[in-house]
């Protein structure tokens, strides 16, 4: 693996592990405009520098918690903490679902997009040259194999190669936090599987905080310390599960492991679970509106 | 006939075009298949030329109204006249003296129109409070018929080069207008939200990607802002007659001399269609991205 140079995430003086932002849920209740009962008593506890995956029936408001976490929508009940680390890192990037690549910019242009924004260009300030930034942005894209795909435009790359350039242009701001809302789902299994061990490898080597919402057992599995399933909405934790793979993973023959398939189908057997009472509340309402 | 041509874009389908719907505009083909379909076109304008020329020729056929020479012309009198304009003899004063005020015009109302339609455009589809302020105000104002503001522009501006600009703004102002506001309006909420979460401010969005995709919107309006153009500078000079084409369409409707007045049209077709591909080349250049993605 490329190591990023000049990058540090500033150890924590008493653990010497790297620091990275750590987020509460407590108690957390959210409704759409719309009245619709989304989350309900969501408690998570998730420590800086860890990787968590949340996983859940469809529609049951997993991509709700991204955006609450983001700021993008707020909360009625409950307490969201985010406690920034000391680094004086950006605080947050998201990867979205959908495309985010700006299609008028150069790949290069759209990694350093956050560079580009006043706020973004404060990383001066803190003590990072230019060419500092620029060293650790050529490493990136080296690692997620765009070389020689700094100059070209979105149009002129494949699927793959888009969603490496969203998920770089996220991880370029070396955020705190980075959250990712099913990034890898329009991509072919043999593409994720490689992406997933570029994202991994960024990720620990920069000790940021990661949150995954995803509808891939095997990719939560794979990338994450924990993995959360979630039960039907409005939606809260049915049960949480220890990853016990470490931080040196290699996603292609992780997979071919018996310890990653037992996990595999410990995982399925809650989401299963999770998937039949979603379908369950799903008809009880649909009988309840059917009666009036 | 003018006003004819005018009707057509009457307010009620005012041209928001969608830049993604007219990107490539042309459809792929192998260079064989493209070498018959110029082979056809080409014979096709040769058979409706001889038609005009020889059809009324026939029999007494001229007698009918439709297909009096008097009427229609023919190519070969209207290719001798289009000639004289062009060299300025045998008594046709040359069209150089006219075309220069219509097409200065046309270009200059088009280029102002363009700019500042486009960047209130992006104002209103920036903010969304002022949008929903001004847009009813706006839509009514583009349901004006303005061709009908231009005796009173006419009697604002006078009858020389400067009327015929405002005439032009007028009309190709509400489309950069509304195209440049469909296109700032209309960026997904999930990549304003990206660069938000990159640290972009306010302004950052709207400069840095409201903007891109406005002028992508604002240029593909183009086209259809050159002839707008180009109709109403026409129009409003057939209304004034003082000077320009619709001068010259005027003094030759006036002496029922049919053959001036297609050559004045061809003219000022080739005119328009050299501006459509100086508009094209231009949009082609700025947005490769946008008609590359298609």
């Amino acid at each position: 693996m490329t190591h990023l140079s000049e990058f540090s995430t500033r150890p924590d003086s008493e653990t010497g592990r790297a620091a990275g932002a750590s987020i509460e849920f407590r108690n957390v209740g959210y409704r759409y405009p719309s009245g619709l009962h989304a989350i309900d008593g969501l408690d998570l506890s998730i420590a800086g520098g860890q990787s968590i995956g949340i996983v859940g029936p469809s529609g049951c408001g997993k991509s709700t918690v991204l955006s609450l976490i983001a700021g993008l929508r707020e909360a009625q009940a409950g307490d969201i903490l985010v406690r920034p680390d000391q680094s004086g890192r950006h605080l947050l990037s998201m990867v979205f679902q959908k495309d985010t690549v700006l299609p008028w910019l150069t790949v290069e242009q759209n990694v350093k997009l956050h560079y580009s924004f006043k706020k973004g260009s404060g990383e001066r300030r803190r003590g990072l040259s230019r060419r500092a930034i620029d060293q650790r942005i050529r490493e990136l894209i080296a690692m997620v194999h765009l070389e020689g795909f700094e100059k070209a435009y979105p149009y002129q790359l494949s699927g793959g190669m888009r969603r490496r350039v969203a998920v770089l242009t996220s991880v370029a701001a070396f955020p705190q936090i980075l959250l990712l809302d099913e990034p890898f789902s329009a991509i072919d299994e043999p593409s994720r599987v490689a992406i997933h061990q570029d994202v991994f490898d960024i990720v620990r080597e920069l000790g940021i905080t990661t949150v995954l919402v995803t509808h891939d057992l095997a990719e939560a599995a794979s990338m994450c310390d924990q993995v959360y399933i979630m039960g039907p909405r409005p939606t809260s934790v049915f049960s949480k599960h220890e990853i016990p793979f470490g931080p040196e993973r290699d996603m292609m023959t992780l997979r071919e492991s018996a310890d990653f398939l037992d996990l595999y189908s410990r995982l399925w057997r809650d989401l299963h679970l999770q998937i039949d009472a979603s379908h369950e509340s799903e008809s009880t309402r649909d009988d309840a509106e059917g009666s009036h | 006939m003018a006003t004819n041509t005018f009707s057509e874009a009457s307010p009620k389908e005012f041209p928001v075009v969608n830049p993604s719907a007219t990107g490539t505009g042309r459809i792929r083909m192998n260079s064989r298949s493209r070498v018959v379909v110029t082979a056809t076109q080409a014979l096709v304008a040769v058979v409706v030329l001889l038609a005009w020329e020889f059809v009324p020729q026939i029999g007494s056929l001229s007698q009918w109204k439709l297909l009096d020479p008097y009427f229609i012309s023919s190519p070969s009198r209207v290719g001798a006249t289009l000639m004289n304009l062009l060299l300025g003899r045998e008594g046709v004063p040359a069209v150089w003296g006219y075309l220069g005020p219509t097409f200065l015009a046309s270009i200059i109302g088009l280029v102002i129109a363009m700019i500042v339609g486009g960047l209130m455009g992006l104002l209103l589809g920036s903010f969304e409070f002022a949008g929903a302020v001004f847009r009813p105000f706006v839509v009514a104002l583009n349901a004006v018929p303005r061709i009908a503001l231009i005796p009173i522009v006419v009697v604002l501006f006078g009858s020389g080069l400067q009327s015929s600009v405002v005439i032009a703004f007028m009309v190709v102002f509400f489309v950069a207008l509304f195209n440049a506001y469909e296109g700032a309006r209309t960026v997904e909420a999930h990549v304003r939200h990206n660069v938000r979460l990159l640290g972009a401010s306010g302004w950052d969005l709207m400069w840095r990607v409201r903007f891109p995709y406005s002028l992508a919107w604002t240029l593909s309006s183009l086209p259809v802002a050159v002839s707008f153009a180009i109709v109403s500078v026409v129009t409003g000079e057939i209304l004034t007659g003082v000077s320009g084409m619709g001068l010259l369409i005027t003094a030759a409707t006036n002496a029922a001399d049919t053959s001036m007045t297609f050559a004045v049209i061809i003219v000022l077709s080739v005119c328009a269609l050299l501006m459509l591909w100086i508009a094209d080349a231009f949009k082609r250049r700025v947005l490769h991205w946008w008609i590359q993605s298609e």
